[in-house]
Parts: C-alpha cells; structure tokens; sequence
C-alpha cells in the first residue's frame, strides 16, 4: 500500500464517519436497552432477574466478539482501521465482511494484471476507486436486514402470530428447518472447502452433539448457557491444531 | 394514533415506532460512509470491482439474509 493511499484510508473523514456511526448504534441500543428495563419491570421481572441476564449475556458475547476482533486486524491491514473498524461496528459480521471485501480485492486484482503497467498517479486512482467500490459492496450487500426492518417487519410479525394461533407445532417445526437450512448452507461450504475448515466444522458440530447428550441425560439445563461458546473456543483452538497438523502454517 | 394491524401491546407498538425512525435515520448515516468518500476524494468506484463483487455478495448473503428475518423475528420480537 502506497503512503498517499495508506493516510486516506487511515484519515481523519473515516475516522470520523466511524465515530458518528458508533455512537448512532450505541445511542439506539441505549435506547431500546432502558426501554427493555422498564417493560421487564413493568410485567414483573425482578431487578436481579434482569441483572443476572443482562451480566449472562454479556458475558457469553464476549467470546462470539472474538471472530469480530480478529476480522478488524485482518481488514485493517487492506483497508484501513477506519472504515473496517466502522464496517464491525454496523452489522459485525466477520464471515460477511471478508467475503465482501475479499470477492472486491479478488476482482480487482484480475482487471490491475490486465491494465498493465501504471504511473504512480494512475495506480492512486485506481487503488482509490477499488477501495471506494469495496466501501460500497459492504455496505450494500447486507442492507437487507434494516430495509426489511422497516417496512415488513410489522407485517411478518403479525403473519407469525396468526399462524401460531392456527398451528403452533408447525410454524415452530417450519422456524427451526428454515434456521437448520441455513446453518446447512453455511456450513456444507466450509466442509466443500475439505482440509482444516471441514474438520473445524465437524470438531464444533461434535462438542455441540456431546454437550446435548450430557443435557438430555442429566437434564443440566444451566450447561445450554455454556454449549455454544465453549464449541465455538474448543473449535477455534482445535483448527489452530489442524493448521499446524495439515501443515497450512 | 395510528391503527394498529393487530394486537398489540403499547409497548410493542412504540417499539416498532422507535425502530422505524432510527433505521430511517441508520440508514443514509451508513451508506454517506462511502458516498461522502467518493464526494471528498473525488473518486468513481471501479466499475468492474462493483458490479462483479455486488454480483457475488448480494445473492447469496441476501438469501441468508432473509432467512435471518425469518428466525429471529419470532424470537426476539420487534426489541431484539
């Protein structure tokens, strides 16, 4: 990465956007946080009912934040701490922001081999346009969410109700095959791409299955709380492990 | 006061008040990132780079986009 290039992507308009949209998103959570609080006191929830869940989850976000840390150092070293510090801050998806910004690098590393040599001048403005596209491919490609927040969120909110009141057995039955669907979907991926992904998978998949047997055994409901992030940790762990076994590092 | 579709509680309703406005407003805050960039700098994105990422983004992280939706909705409700 060129000087010129290295101080725009590390400049003070990124810097700043980024500070304007992570006080929007904490405002907003702020907002509906004490709005949660009331409303839980208002049905009779206690004050340490709500305190235990509220330090529980925040808690067992720490470790699924870990992936998202991880995803910030490595964008960071292609686009810039700014903008992939403001990217983790909106939706804080990392396999959504390295496939985003990775399909943009992949093409526009395809179309510089065809452009052959360049001035420096011209290598600015290309490298300038390439990072503005893959600004706009992540931002673009996953606003699906907030759009349909806004306007068909009430809507299938009601369908939902009135289909439990009709059949509640199948709407959970159709809920739960379409989140099966797509843990499917994302996980055949990583098990087509063979190697250390096919065997984190498995290695996650496994403590998962040994987790749900212990709870269905003993009836340990309090261990559903620990299932997923001791997975996602031992998982983790294990395909460091399969790295150095496999030979990738 | 607007009529509600269905029953629902003030809680709820306010609730989905408070998340159209501010997704309204998240909305124009998250796309001037990029679009201000290209203002300040005076840059065009590379044409090619945007469509053919956008190309391999957008299907598939929209579909899992919606299958999200589709899970979380009932379960965490307009608040979550």
């Amino acid at each position: 990465m060129s000087e010129q290039i290295y101080s725009i992507k590390n400049g003070a308009y990124l810097y700043i956007m980024g500070v304007l949209v992570a006080i929007f998103v904490l405002v907003q959570s702020g907002i509906f946080l004490v709005r949660a609080w009331k409303r839980g006191k208002e049905i009779g929830l206690s004050t340490e009912k709500m305190k235990a869940a509220l330090v529980s989850s925040g808690t067992f976000s720490i470790v699924p934040s870990i992936p998202i840390v991880i995803a910030l150092l490595t964008l960071a070293a292609t686009l810039g701490v700014p903008f992939a510090w403001t990217r983790l801050t909106v939706i804080g998806s990392m396999i959504y922001e390295t496939t985003a910004a990775g399909a943009v690098t992949e093409v526009a590393a395809i179309s510089k081999d065809a452009m052959g040599m360049m001035d420096a001048q011209q290598l600015l403005q290309y490298d300038l346009s390439v990072f503005s596209a893959t600004m706009w491919v992540m931002t673009v490609g996953i606003l699906i969410g907030p759009i349909f927040m806004l306007f068909g969120l009430k809507r299938y909110q009601g369908k939902i109700r009135q289909m439990r009141e009709k059949n509640t057995i199948w709407t959970e039955i159709l809920i739960s095959a379409l989140f099966m669907g797509m843990i499917a979907a994302l996980g055949s991926r990583e098990i087509a791409k063979a190697g250390v992904n096919m065997l984190t998978v498995f290695t996650g998949a496994m403590i998962m299955l040994i987790f749900g047997v212990i709870i269905h055994l003993t009836k340990a409901k309090w261990l559903e709380s620990f299932a997923l992030p001791v997975s996602i940790v031992a998982a983790l762990a294990a395909s460091a492990g399969y790295a150095i076994l496999i030979g990738v590092v | 006061m607007k009529k509600k579709t269905y029953m629902m509680s003030d809680y709820e309703y306010a609730t989905h008040r408070i998340g159209r406005i501010s997704t309204a407003m998240a909305l124009p805050l998250i796309i001037s990132v990029p679009l201000l960039f290209c203002v300040i700098y005076h840059v065009m994105p590379d044409r090619s780079a945007l469509f053919q990422g956008a190309l391999k983004i957008i299907p598939m992280f929209y579909a899992v986009g919606a299958i999200e939706i589709i899970n979380y909705v009932p379960m965490l409700g307009a608040g979550g």
